[in-house]
């Protein structure tokens, strides 16, 4: 019978290329039911023993957490492999011996191939491999998977009998804990197949997948084990965990990797220029004004056109169609006026942000972004603010709900507090159109006022907790903040398409869904009277809208849009923040103008203002009480009402002869012209996508039953 | 008859959307239903 060997570890640690060299040229690709994670299978050449090898995906854990994760813990436990080889990247050890930590604990033999041996030499660095083999209790193989050195040793090694791996020791009280979970469940039959370390730290962690199982009758005794020793710590079970994990490798690792004074790497050489204590904001600045100099104000002034022009042919055309049909006035508004300019309006920025999100990619996948997480933590610390806040602003700048749960990794109860209230500070990609759209019609493509927007942001997030760090409810030690940076390396196109693809769709989606759905009843209260009567163009200053508008736009005034159309596009915010764009462009008819003064301190408003209901509905999640919910929409709204005042007031003074812009939209109830889109480069380049688009699909679908296929030859269920 | 049918599939279409949102709760939009999986990608990757 084929030794099956699982070859496991962190991605970016060399997997791939460690299986190619031991399995030549015999693998198997094929996709894992129902997931696009790509499993490899094939068989180590040039040793008398049968045996496959399989690659499992990359992973940093064997929590339940990603896909990846699931998939690499479920067919170990599952299909219980005969060895696992645990490649470690030895250049970045302690982080990758914290995979290895877990993988011992599976109670499959376990082989440690030591990767990347040739750069930790190149760098002048030391492992001492007896001593790290006697401290993990398992053979542990130096390679260099790229210049195939070690490989035969690991081959032999692997197809050799092993012993079953020892797991490394927790804390005294954690081991007792841990006994005492395991005395507990033993007896229970269904656990039976799990290994009992592994499924006693699982339970310790309240691991969703493993705790669902447990009867109930002994549940309680389990979670009075798990609440003595995290009152102890003062932490949560799984953080214990992850801490003393790293705290083990770190211990471990003491006297065994010997890392060279005198070498300086390619990234640190970077570093010494890009996170430098002077340069490192500007240069964060620099960078972000050139990526909305090409995105906005270069692709804008181009793409904006092309868009408007798509927008407004679909517009004429249903407007021609409807009309042919014999629809009534009010339908022919409702498509073209409500809902395709609604819809429109947010559209015709999709290229840009493409753009846009092309060039955060790049900054991301490339190892940049960590850094500036780094550069804001000295910034942040010296304003009392934890470094660990930052982390959530950053997630937040995609989107403001993720942002606000990224900030669950904050153990100190204010800070997580007083982030959750501050990261919706930062524009998330929902404000991005609204800047946009200011920054095309008001500001003439400026590229200053995307990245003064980060800045404004970020300032008032630094007075907000200078502020709030004065008050007692947030008073307190700022907790210490440490990361990892990883190494600089060449963004991958691969994960860039994809995160730049994620992000447009969903984008699109929101468009297509919420947008449409709430410009549908913006037209229909700006369309109808409280009679229900159809108003037309002309009337609508005795719409329902006008008359809810009417209600609020006083408080408004002060602010430079007093007005109830403003007033109304402010609050729709609170739906999604492009709203914002679309109300505009179904109000149009009515005429809004904005003088530069007036567009920023309303940028500055819908920028700080309460964000929208999901992001109000996570922070309720995340605060578990209404009283600070309330607290929080009321300080950010009472901040942007102040900060949009103040920059009103005083903008009126310094720019007294600004004069007033219309904002105009394509699509919006215009003089019916025919309008031709021959010579529209916009739509080749939709076109293709959507071609492409098709071709992927088809590709993806015709593996699927090759996969089956294979999946049945092989006995396996996929 | 025209009118009936346009306004009737846009109000079909508004309800559906409006009753997924309001049952996802507060969710961002794009995801499965976020779980704050920090992925910032719009797509949950702890689903």
């Amino acid at each position: 019978m084929s030794l099956r060997i699982a070859l496991a570890g962190n991605p970016n640690s060399g997997k791939t290329t460690l299986f190619n060299a031991l399995t030549a040229s015999t693998q198997y690709v094929g996709n894992w039911p129902g997931v696009t994670v790509e499993k490899k299978e094939g068989r180590i050449k040039g040793i008398s023993a049968d045996a496959t090898l399989i690659d499992l995906p990359g992973i940093y854990s064997l929590s339940p957490y990603s896909l990846e994760e699931i998939i690499a813990r479920d067919y170990i436990i599952n299909e219980k492999p005969d060895v696992i080889i645990s490649i470690v990247d030895a250049s970045n050890l302690e982080r990758n011996l914290y995979l290895t930590t877990q993988i011992l604990e599976l109670g499959v033999p376990v082989v440690v191939a030591l990767n990347m041996m040739d750069i930790v030499q190149k760098r002048g660095d030391e492992i001492k491999i007896a001593a790290l083999q006697k401290a993990l209790k398992c053979p542990v193989i130096p390679i260099s998977a790229a210049s195939l050195t070690g490989l035969e040793a690991l081959a032999k090694k692997v197809t050799e009998k092993l012993e079953k791996p020892q797991p490394l020791p927790f804390p005294k009280d954690i081991e007792q804990a841990l006994d005492g979970i395991y005395r507990l469940i033993k007896d229970v039959e269904s656990f039976n197949k799990y290994e009992p370390r592994w499924l006693s730290v699982k339970l310790f962690e309240r691991d969703t997948n493993i705790y669902e199982s447990v009867p109930p009758q002994i549940r309680d005794s389990i979670e009075s084990i798990i609440k003595a020793a995290e009152e102890k710590y003062d932490d949560d079970s799984e953080s214990i965990i992850i801490n003393e994990r790293y705290e083990t490798v770190s211990k471990l690792l003491c006297g065994i990797y010997k890392k060279s004074c005198n070498k300086i790497s390619v990234s640190e050489k970077i570093d010494n220029v890009m996170t430098n204590r002077i340069l490192a904001l500007p240069l964060f600045f620099l960078i972000m004004w050139g990526v909305y100099f090409v995105s906005i104000q270069i692709a804008g002034q181009i793409t904006i056109g092309w868009m408007e022009e798509i927008i407004e042919w679909l517009s004429v055309g249903a407007e021609t169609l409807l009309a042919a049909w014999g629809a009534s006035e009010w339908v022919i508004s409702l498509i073209s006026g409500g809902i395709i300019s609604g819809v429109g309006a947010v559209l015709v920025f999709v290229p840009q942000l493409t753009i846009l999100y092309f060039f955060i990619s790049i900054l991301e996948d490339s190892g940049y972004m960590a850094r500036v997480a780094f550069i804001m933590d000295r910034i942040f610390r010296r304003f009392g603010l934890s470094g660990k806040s930052f982390i959530p602003m950053l997630i937040g700048t995609g989107c403001t709900v993720p942002g606000i749960m990224a900030s669950r990794t904050i153990e100190n109860e204010s800070d997580r507090r007083m982030t959750v209230i501050l990261t919706p500070f930062i524009p998330c990609g929902a404000k991005l159109p609204v800047f946009a759209m200011f920054a095309s019609m008001v500001f003439a493509n400026a590229a200053w006022v995307g990245p003064s927007m980060y800045l404004v942001g970020m300032v008032m997030v630094i007075i907000s907790g200078l502020i709030l760090k004065r008050t007692k409810p947030f008073a307190g030690k700022t907790a210490p903040f440490v990361m990892e940076l990883p190494e600089y390396r060449m963004p991958r196109f691969g994960s860039m398409a994809k995160n730049i693809w994620d992000k447009t769709k969903a984008f699109i989606i929101k468009a297509g869904t919420v947008i449409f759905a709430a410009s549908a009843v913006i037209w229909f209260f700006k369309s109808f009277s409280f009679s229900l009567e159809y108003l037309g163009e002309d009337g609508i200053g005795q719409s329902m809208l006008a008359g809810f508008g009417q209600i609020i736009a006083p408080v408004f005034g002060p602010l430079g849009f007093g007005q109830w159309p403003y007033a109304v596009a402010s609050l729709s915010g609170m739906v999604a923040k492009e709203m914002v764009v679309s109300v505009f462009a179904v109000l149009e008819p009515v005429g809004i103008f904005f003088t530069p003064v007036s567009a920023y301190a309303f940028m500055i408003f819908t920028l700080l203002a309460a964000p929208c209901i999901a992001a109000i509905g996570a922070t309720r999640r995340e605060m578990g009480s209404i009283k600070w919910t309330l607290f929080a929409v009321f300080y950010q709204t009472g901040i942007a009402y102040f900060m949009a005042l103040l920059v009103n007031q005083a903008g009126r003074l310094l720019f007294a002869d600004a004069e007033s812009v219309q904002l105009i939209f394509a699509g919006a109830a215009h003089e019916g012209q025919a309008v031709s889109l021959a010579g529209n480069p916009m739509i080749y380049i939709m076109v293709a996508a959507a071609a492409l688009f098709v071709i992927l699909a088809v590709i993806k679908r015709s593996k699927k039953p090759l996969v089956a296929q294979a999946g049945r030859q092989r006995g396996k269920q996929i | 008859m025209t009118d009936f049918v346009v306004a009737g599939a846009v109000l079909i279409i508004v309800v559906l959307i409006i009753t997924r949102a309001v049952k996802r709760g507060g969710k961002c939009s794009g995801c499965a239903g976020c779980s704050g999986c920090g992925s910032n990608s719009g797509q949950d990757l702890n689903k």
